[in-house]
């Protein structure tokens, strides 16, 4: 199986996605009514006039978790290999790994014990 | 004052950390009820409301509706209790002298705002002469337009009946259009009731 | 007729045929009909009648003619853009979602092989690596949605979304790789064909949920919590911040939504039994050998079918079982306890492996 045989129909597939959504869109846009007035252009606030904008400013929990993530997901990466691959590998890559997840583990702790963790 | 305050036991531990077997606890009684359901609706508490309806107590307030004498004439007599007692100020009654001299008063003009009316029944109460009842068993009105709710004595009357219309709800056209919009609502613009 | 066969026999069309058996065929029936199984299902855990008022003359058919009233309805729906809005990606937020789930149906096999012909998409290497790959895209939706809509509840949802998403991403990863050692694949072919190995003799068959108990319980945790689907749904969290980053969204484009959340809620389903419960594979069909082709492949969708479906009301019950989560306890759950537990499930996996073979 050549690399454009196996890929090409995923292509396909997610013109297809593609092409549902616009569909959806198009048909929403062409076949619903238009009355447009201030009120219903406003975005939703409960009822309530707006009062500013929601600004840029998030809560640095979010920050924390995306940067958590970054870390644990690169790491996964690397451990993928490893678990394909674990019956060739025997009990050297099974300690080669457990290291690595040593790491990570270590890491996670700090990060738990850090609060990066926390929600409240 | 001492407040009393009442512990709950919360259940922790082990078993309740992992979540999997409160979760099967859960998942038994939700698919219990899933498949009693799926085979014959036997749990099923809802009805299809207008086809079918609940019992009601005779004691249910419904719709007001005015009685009659014997001789068919209303047993109102017009003496504005119920329009003075009402806490919504929903009655308006205009009164009239009658013909046969007898009879002292009769209502020349009756309404209710079923819109403000808040189904207290003390209208039912403080009526010297049993005239107006809650018992027609009307539990919900749907109407299209507000004037609608706006009953006038006619429309009051005990042999109104509105299982002889073809739809339960009554039409638009089954009501007298009043002719301007303060007749139509005598006191539903928060002027109190003279 | 040879000109036919030559045609079909192009490996272009015949992908473009299986897009279309199993896109329209399966996935998107099935997703539009799970749309009106939520309603009428959850009305039968709540002890309620459900939906089933729309009709053409008298012929309701117990409710399923509402599927075309609310299609009906959401085509002739105004669609409204917010004022300030950033018009091209809440143009773009919709597509995301749909193509992540409709792509996830590219590599899953729902029926063995005829010879040459597999009833699969394709078959590439990453396999299960291309899923998260794509399940991460559905991120983009929510948080374009979000952050495009100029509203302070779907900026809210679409923060909170992307956290919760990108957390369960990890776990799902993780989840997944004592199924990848079990079965020393991520290729799902291989994967599903180790599935049909048997212990004992031809006791137990080796589904993943048998090899990987916990690894099943982690990896359907967190793929419930990728979709955003209860209890994993404060992104969408209907009594706090309404629905979440899909707020400013009407007519067809919240339709398409939707429908994405439903064709996810299959594709969770359709995962879960390939991975876990054996794929198309039927236990125990391999003892009778002289069974004909078409009555194995009959045999094998309809097993597969009915899995999946199984899944999908299975996550709708588990809608109605659990309270939801309020989301630090989602986010807690996620790396307080999924995380460990799936590194955990890795390396005691690998010791098993390494100490058995
Ligand atoms: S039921 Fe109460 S509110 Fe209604 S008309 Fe009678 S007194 Fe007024
Ligand atoms: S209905 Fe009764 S209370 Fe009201 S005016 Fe007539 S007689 Fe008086």
């Amino acid at each position: 199986m050549t690399i454009a045989s196996g890929y090409l129909p995923i292509l396909l597939m997610i013109l297809l996605g593609m092409l549902l959504a616009g569909t959806f869109t198009l048909v929403g846009l062409y076949l619903g009514p238009r009355l447009r007035n201030k009120v219903k252009d406003a975005p939703f606030e409960s009822g309530f006039i707006r009062d500013g904008t929601e600004g840029s400013r998030y809560d640095v929990k979010f920050y924390m978790t995306a940067l958590v993530f970054l870390v644990f997901d690169v790491e996964i990466v690397f451990l993928y290999p490893w678990t394909v691959q674990v019956r060739e590998l025997g009990w050297f890559g099974f300690t080669a790994a457990m290291i690595f997840i040593g790491v990570l583990v270590l890491g996670l702790a700090y990060d738990w014990k850090k609060g990066a963790l926390e929600w409240e | 004052m001492e407040l009393k305050v009442k512990q709950v036991k919360r259940v922790d531990g082990v078993k309740e950390a992992f979540y999997i077997p409160a979760t099967f606890g859960g998942l038994r009684l939700t698919v219990k009820h899933f498949f009693r359901n799926l085979l014959g609706s036997k749990d099923v508490v809802t009805i299809n409301y207008p086809e079918e309806k609940r019992p009601i107590s005779m004691r249910w307030r419904g719709r007001h509706r005015l009685t009659r004498k014997n001789d068919g004439f209303l047993k109102c007599v017009a003496c504005y209790m119920c329009e003075t007692v009402c806490p919504s100020k929903c009655i308006h009654i205009e009164a009239g002298e009658h013909p046969d001299l007898s009879i002292e008063k009769y209502p020349f003009r009756f309404d209710i705002d079923e819109l403000r009316c808040v189904f207290c029944g003390l209208c039912v109460e403080a009526c010297p002469k049993e005239a107006i009842r809650m018992d027609t068993g009307v539990v919900a009105m749907a109407y299209s337009s507000r004037k609608t709710f706006d009953f006038t004595r006619d429309l009051l009357r005990d042999e109104y009946d509105p299982k002889q219309h073809e739809s339960p709800k009554y039409a638009d056209e089954d009501l007298p259009r009043p002719d301007s919009s303060e007749t139509a609502l005598p006191n539903s613009q928060g002027i109190p009731a003279a | 007729m040879e000109i036919i066969i030559e045609i079909l026999s192009i490996p272009l069309v015949q992908s473009i045929l299986k897009i279309v058996f199993i896109i329209l065929l399966f996935a998107m029936p099935l997703g539009t009909v799970l749309t009106l199984m939520e309603r009428k299902w959850s009305a039968m855990i709540q002890d309620r009648v459900g939906p089933n008022r729309a009709n053409i003359g008298n012929y309701t058919g117990h409710g399923l003619l509402h599927l075309a009233a609310d299609g009906l309805k959401s085509i002739f729906k105004e669609d409204t853009i917010p004022k300030g809005a950033n018009g091209f990606l809440y143009l773009i937020a919709p597509f995301f979602g749909m193509i992540a789930g409709v792509a996830t149906f590219a590599i899953i096999p729902i029926a063995g092989p005829i010879g040459d012909f597999t009833f699969q998409v394709t078959d590439i290497e990453p396999g299960l690596l291309f899923i998260f790959a794509i399940t991460s895209l559905s991120v983009y939706g929510a948080v374009l949605a979000g952050t495009s809509s100029n509203s302070k509840f779907a900026l809210l949802g679409g923060t909170r979304a992307s956290a919760q998403m990108i957390s369960y991403e990890v776990f799902m990863g993780l989840a997944l790789m004592g199924i990848f050692m079990v079965y020393g694949s991520t290729r799902v072919s291989e994967i599903v064909d180790g599935q049909n190995e048997y212990w004992f003799g031809n006791l137990i068959p080796m589904w993943g949920v048998f090899t990987q108990p916990l690894g099943f319980i982690l990896f359907f945790t967190a793929l419930i919590a990728e979709t955003k689907r209860a209890p994993f749904d404060a992104p969408e969290g209907e009594s706090e911040i309404v629905a979440g980053y899909f707020l400013e969204y009407s007519g067809m484009r919240w339709s398409a939504f939707m429908l994405s959340e439903y064709i996810a809620v299959a594709a969770v389903a359709v995962l879960t039994t390939t991975l876990f419960f054996g794929g198309y594979h039927v236990p125990w069909l391999h003892l009778w050998e002289s069974a004909p082709q078409w009555l194995v492949t009959l045999l094998q969708v309809m097993k597969f079918s009915i899995v999946t479906i199984f899944f999908c009301w299975m996550q709708i019950q588990l809608r109605w079982t659990l309270p939801k989560f309020r989301f630090d306890q989602t986010m807690a759950l996620g790396w307080k306890k999924l995380l460990p537990l799936s590194l955990a499930n890795t390396a005691l996996t690998a010791v098993v492996i390494l100490a058995f073979m």
